[in-house]
C-alpha cells in the first residue's frame, strides 16, 4: 500500500507529538494488530509500519480529536495487517472475510434523492445506522470521510477495482438508509 | 438535475458528519476497551519507534548532501591510506616471516636440524645446541679453511655432522664427520692416486678420481672424511686442522 505522504516532519513540536501519539495509543496499536497476527514480531511488524504511515499523515492526526483519532489509527493497523498477509500471501483469515469478496460488482451510485430527503435525515440517525453497520462498511466510510482517502487509495488497501470501492459506498449508504426506515416503520 | 446536485451534496455532507461523529463513539469504545488490556512492548521494540520518531524529525541540514559525500570521500580515503601503510609494513617483512616460518618447521622436528648459511643471514635452531652454544659439545670443526672458501651448508643429521664449502672459482670441499658405528661407501675404481698420509697423527687414506680429491680415517670414536676439488696438500692442511 502506497498512501500519499501528505507532508515532511521536522520540528521539535513534531517529535513530542509521535511521541505522545506512541505513548497514549501503543496499547490500541497493539490490541489491534493482535487481532489479527498471534506472532510477536509479526505484530510488531504491524505496529511499526502503521506508525510510519501515521507520521505521513502527520497534519491530518493533528486536526482530529483522540477519540476518532483512535479510529483512524485503528483503520491504519488494519490496511497495515491486509497489506502484510497480502504481501506474504497468506490464506484470508477469517479477520478479513469480510473484506474481501470473491465477486466484484459495480452499481450505479444513484439515490432516490426526493424519497431520501423526504425522510428528513438527521446526524445523530445516521450516525446510530453507522454503529450498525457490518466493520467493512464502517471502514469504507471511515477511509473516505474520516481518513479522506481517495477512492484509489482505499481499493489499494482492500485489494479491489477503484469502481468497487463506490460500490461498497453506495452500498454502506443505502443500508444506512434502510437501517433509519426500518426505525422508523418500527416506531409506527 | 441542479437541484439533484444540491441535494446530493448535502446528503454527502451529512454522511461526512455522521461518520466522524460514528467514528467519535467507536474511538471512545475502543480506547476504553484497550486502557482495559494493556500492552507493555519491548524495550527494544520502544526503542525502535522512539529512533524511527527521532530519524523522521531530525532536522535536514542544507549542506547534508555535499556532506554526505565529503564523509564517503573521507572514509574512502583512509581506507586507501591503511590499505598502502599495511602493503609497505607486509611486503618488507615477508622474507623475515618465511624465515620464522622456517624456523617452526625446523623445531617442530627434533631429529632433523639443518643449519643455513645465506647472504650474511644466519638460521639456528637446534634443540640442545641453542642452551650450550652453536654446536653440540665435542663437535669437530675445521681450524683450517683456504681463503674464498665458504660455508654453503651444514647438516647435523644424528650422529654425522657435514660441512660444506663452496669459493668463488667454484672449488668444492666437504668435511664429514660421523660418530661411532658410522659406515661409509668407498669407490675405488679407476682411481688417479691412492695413497696413505698421516692426519693429526693417524693414518689416513688418500685418494684422487679426476679433480676430487678424499681423505678418508678414523679415530677411536669418529670417522673423518674430507672430499675436495682443492689441491692435495690444500686438503692434507685442512684435515689436519679438524678439531673439536
Amino acid at each position: 500500500m502506497t498512501l500519499r505522504p501528505q507532508i515532511k516532519v521536522n520540528n521539535e513540536s513534531d517529535r513530542l507529538y509521535l511521541e505522545m501519539l506512541y505513548d497514549n495509543y501503543k496499547n490500541l496499536m497493539f490490541k489491534q494488530a493482535r487481532k489479527y497476527f498471534q506472532n510477536q514480531s509479526d505484530v510488531e511488524d504491524v505496529v511499526q509500519q502503521s506508525f510510519v504511515k501515521l507520521i505521513m499523515h502527520l497534519p491530518t492526526l493533528r486536526k482530529l480529536n483522540r477519540n476518532t483519532l483512535a479510529v483512524y489509527i485503528v483503520n491504519v493497523i488494519r490496511s497495515c495487517s491486509i497489506d502484510i498477509c497480502r504481501k506474504r500471501k497468506i490464506v484470508k483469515e477469517n479477520n478479513f472475510s469480510d473484506f474481501f469478496e470473491g465477486y466484484e460488482e459495480t452499481l450505479e451510485d444513484d439515490y432516490d434523492i426526493d424519497c431520501v430527503m423526504e425522510t428528513f435525515l438527521s446526524v445523530q440517525q445516521l450516525t446510530n445506522a453507522i454503529s450498525q453497520l457490518p466493520e467493512k462498511d464502517q471502514f469504507v466510510l471511515e477511509a473516505k470521510y474520516l481518513q479522506c482517502w481517495r477512492d484509489s487509495e482505499i481499493a489499494e488497501v482492500l485489494g479491489i477495482k477503484k469502481n468497487t470501492v463506490r460500490t461498497r459506498l453506495f452500498r454502506a449508504k443505502n443500508k444506512m438508509l434502510e437501517i433509519i426506515l426500518r426505525g422508523k416503520n418500527e416506531k409506527e | 438535475m441542479r437541484k439533484n446536485k444540491i441535494k446530493k451534496n448535502e446528503l454527502e455532507t451529512l454522511f461526512e458528519e455522521a461518520t466522524i461523529a460514528a467514528a467519535e463513539l467507536k474511538g471512545k469504545k475502543l480506547l476504553e476497551e484497550a486502557k482495559k488490556d494493556p500492552y507493555y512492548p519491548s524495550a527494544e521494540f520502544n526503542h525502535r519507534i522512539h529512533s524511527l520518531i527521532e530519524s523522521k524529525t531530525k532536522k535536514t541540514e542544507p549542506l547534508a548532501f555535499f556532506n554526505k559525500v565529503f564523509l564517503v570521500y573521507s572514509r574512502a580515503s583512509a581506507w586507501i591510506l591503511l590499505a598502502l601503510v599495511l602493503l609497505f609494513v607486509t611486503v618488507p617483512n615477508i622474507a623475515s616471516a618465511r624465515n620464522w616460518v622456517t624456523k617452526l618447521v625446523m623445531d617442530s622436528n627434533p631429529k632433523y636440524v639443518s643449519y643455513y648459511f645465506q647472504n650474511n643471514e644466519t638460521n639456528v635452531s637446534n634443540l640442545e645446541s641453542n642452551k650450550t652454544g652453536l654446536f653440540p659439545e665435542g663437535t669437530y670443526y675445521p681450524a683450517y679453511l683456504p681463503r674464498e672458501m665458504k660455508l654453503v651448508q651444514l647438516i647435523y643429521k644424528e650422529s654425522t655432522m657435514t660441512y660444506r664449502f663452496q669459493d668463488t672459482e667454484e672449488n668444492y670441499l666437504m668435511i664429514q664427520v660421523s660418530g661411532i658405528g658410522s659406515t661409509t661407501n668407498v669407490d675405488n675404481e679407476n682411481l688417479d692416486e691412492q695413497s696413505t698420509v698421516i692426519v693429526n697423527g693417524m693414518q689416513a687414506t688418500y685418494s684422487s678420481k679426476a679433480d676430487m680429491k678424499s681423505i678418508i680415517w678414523s679415530d677411536e670414536a669418529h670417522l673423518f672424511i674430507v672430499n675436495s676439488t682443492l689441491p692435495k696438500e690444500e686438503c692434507i692442511r685442512i684435515a689436519n686442522g679438524l678439531m673439536n
